[in-house]
């Protein structure tokens, strides 16, 4: 529910019951003061009757407005007043009338005097009422409304324009968000948080997409100093066997540290969302691709390839994303293979699967893809190429699977 | 040949202009912005190794500024970083090549020499050892007369061999220069041993002499015995 419903929707309703009460108010007040107006009249037309008999002229009767009766007897003088319903003759209906009784004692003669005046019905008044607050009511709505209208096209129009513009801030945009100012306290308040928010998120960005490029450089220089030393000390003459062995051994350290480091920083780029540009990447087109680059290292490992590739499927990503998925997938299945091997690769529209024989798991396949994680802690490998090929699939939402099926492994891509 | 290596890490300058030299190279060296741009404001170099990333001025400066003065200048960039981005940056800007480090030393004297056969002033473009001779243009190797039948990768292994003759050549300086990034995907370096074999074999079969030699449990080094 839009905010101005909500607020439109409480007005409406404190309207209405303002205008209830209002209109309860009214119909006490009018009919009290009609009422009193009403017995005050019959008592002036009684004093008038009164002053007629007294001056012996003849006084009208019209029953059921006037009616004056000579008593037998000799009564005290008083007066009453009351409401009584009666039959009126001329509008042929019962109707309430206001009624004052009177008895005077006039040149020594009892009168009764009996005056009676219509009394307004009470659904005369609340129809009268209602239809007034009625209108008062209409007017209300139509104005709020319109005036409603009025704001949320004009003073909400920044708040609509800035929530765009939010919605649209990429982390990596080169300038600050530019929001529309507005002279309302609130959306200049709102906008200044925003502002200070994807200024600092954008820096914050900005220092560790920096720390990514410094930790590369620091931490490969170094390497590239380890392996030059290490690769000079196995060409020094006169060295021994021995020596040799223990400096290969380091040199083969370094390799794997080298690997390890590009791998971390290679996850930390796709975190980074680095990798941001996308481009039409025909599947088939990719998956060939990979696989005949990849064939030497598969004829060498002994292993056989069968290939279906049946899809005309074109994704949007980054194409030195999609090349390193494809590539540490068959590499995984090249890997961790038993020697002569089988190696499938299925493409039928936007689902890949690469199976491979190998030996049994004694984990769950799922837990490979996480980082370091390996099936046999004696193995060579990093642990990293699966968890990279899982976080490329989680950066374009692709559902990667990873399950066995006896000797063989199977893993699952919906791109 | 004379090479200028900017460099800030003084360690890996050190090793680097250590080991150029002793493969041959007339070094200088600067270790920053400053001290490149005085010594390139002065001296005329064949090759500039270039990193990237110096202390006190950008590396793409020095590159534009260089492809301004001397465009005959070949430009190797090393650096560390390693994005594609900065990848094109350098070699839009003019850069002939681009090694990141860490990388092999041998796979570095690979580059510099590739980097002379294509610079168009050296005319080099036959590499010879004893009687193997090859032709880098056509990428044909011929023993006396007779040429051999290679496969692409025996060819870049003995192209390999020959530049960094002499000098022992481990398995994963080999694979990388093989198969690059690739060779992640592969436990162990047999598959090297495959490839030697039999280029060996096809040397020999031709006529010429088997250069290589094994070394234990590092590598491998072409020389004459």
């Amino acid at each position: 529910m839009k905010l101005l419903q909500r607020t439109n929707r409480t007005y409406l309703l404190f309207s209405v019951l303002l205008l209830i009460i209002a209109g309860l108010f009214l119909y006490h007040l009018l009919a009290g003061v009609i009422e009193d107006e009403i017995t005050e009249k019959l008592i002036v037309d009684k004093e008038r009757i009164v002053q007629k008999l007294r001056a012996g002229e003849p006084v009208p009767h019209l029953p059921p407005i006037i009616e004056v009766e000579t008593l037998p007897t000799h009564d005290v003088k008083s007066l009453s007043v009351s409401d009584t319903v009666l039959f009126d003759p001329v509008e042929e209906e019962r109707e309430p009338f206001r009624e004052v009784r009177a008895i005077e004692v006039i040149n020594g003669k009892s009168y009764q005097i009996t005056l009676r005046h219509v009394a307004l019905e009470s659904h005369d008044y609340y129809n009268s009422i209602g239809l007034a607050l009625t209108i008062v009511l209409l007017l209300t709505l139509t104005g709020l409304w319109f005036i409603n209208r009025t704001i949320s096209k004009s003073l909400w129009k920044p708040f609509h324009n800035n929530l765009k513009a939010l919605s649209n801030f990429a982390l990596d945009q080169e300038r600050p968000i530019a929001l529309q100012q507005s002279t309302i306290t609130e959306f200049a308040e709102l906008n200044r948080a925003i502002e200070e928010l994807t200024e600092r998120v954008r820096s914050d960005y900005h220092s560790m997409k920096e720390f990514t490029g410094n930790a590369a450089h620091e931490m490969q220089t170094p390497l590239a100093v380890i392996r030059a030393t290490l690769e000079e000390a196995l060409q020094t003459d006169g060295i021994t066997r021995e020596q040799a062995t223990l400096i290969a051994s380091a040199y083969g350290s370094s390799q794997r540290l080298a690997k390890l480091n590009q791998s971390l920083l290679f996850l930390a780029k796709i975190e980074n969302r680095q990798f941001a540009s996308v481009e039409d990447i025909s599947l088939s087109q990719a998956v060939q691709h990979v696989l005949e680059s990849m064939q030497e290292l598969v004829l060498t490992a002994g292993l056989t390839l069968e290939t279906t590739i049946d899809s005309e499927f074109i994704t949007r990503a980054h194409p030195m994303l999609v090349d390193t998925l494809l590539s540490n997938l068959v590499g995984n299945a090249i890997k961790h293979n038993r020697p002569e091997g089988l190696i499938r690769v299925e493409l039928r529209a936007n689902l890949l699967r690469i199976l491979n024989s190998g030996h049994p798991l004694e984990v769950d396949p799922m837990t490979l893809l996480n980082r370091f994680s390996k099936a046999s802690q004696s193995s060579d490998s990093l642990g990293l190429g699966l968890s990279i090929a899982q976080k490329i699939c989680q950066n374009y939402n692709w559902n990667i699977r990873y399950t066995t099926d006896r000797e063989w492994h199977i893993l699952t891509v919906e791109f | 040949m004379k090479l200028l290596i900017i460099e800030d890490h003084i360690e890996l300058l050190r090793t680097v202009v250590g080991y150029l030299s002793s493969e041959g190279f007339l070094c200088e060296e600067a270790a920053t912005y400053a001290a490149a741009e005085e010594k390139l404001g002065v001296y005329h170099y064949d090759i500039v190794l270039l990193d990237l990333t110096l202390p006190d001025g950008s590396g793409l400066d020095i590159l534009r500024k260089l492809k301004e003065d001397h465009p005959e200048t070949g430009i190797l960039i090393l650096s560390a970083k390693d994005s594609l981005d900065d990848r094109l940056k350098g070699l839009d800007e003019g850069a002939d090549d681009y090694i990141t480090k860490p990388f092999h030393l041998a796979e570095l004297n690979s580059r510099l020499n590739a980097l002379i056969r294509r610079s168009s002033f050296q005319g080099r473009r036959t590499i010879t050892f004893n009687e193997i001779e090859i032709e880098t243009d056509a990428k044909e190797v011929r023993i006396g007369e007779r040429l051999l039948e290679l496969t692409k990768k025996e060819y870049d292994l003995l192209l390999y061999f020959v530049v960094n003759k002499g000098r022992l050549l481990t398995k994963e300086a080999i694979a990388e220069h093989l198969w690059g990034d690739q060779i992640d995907m592969v436990d162990n370096f047999d598959f090297i041993y495959t490839h030697i074999k039999n280029l060996r074999k096809k040397l020999t079969l031709s006529g010429g002499t088997d250069y290589v030699q094994t070394v234990y449990a590092t590598g491998y080094k072409f020389t004459e015995r």
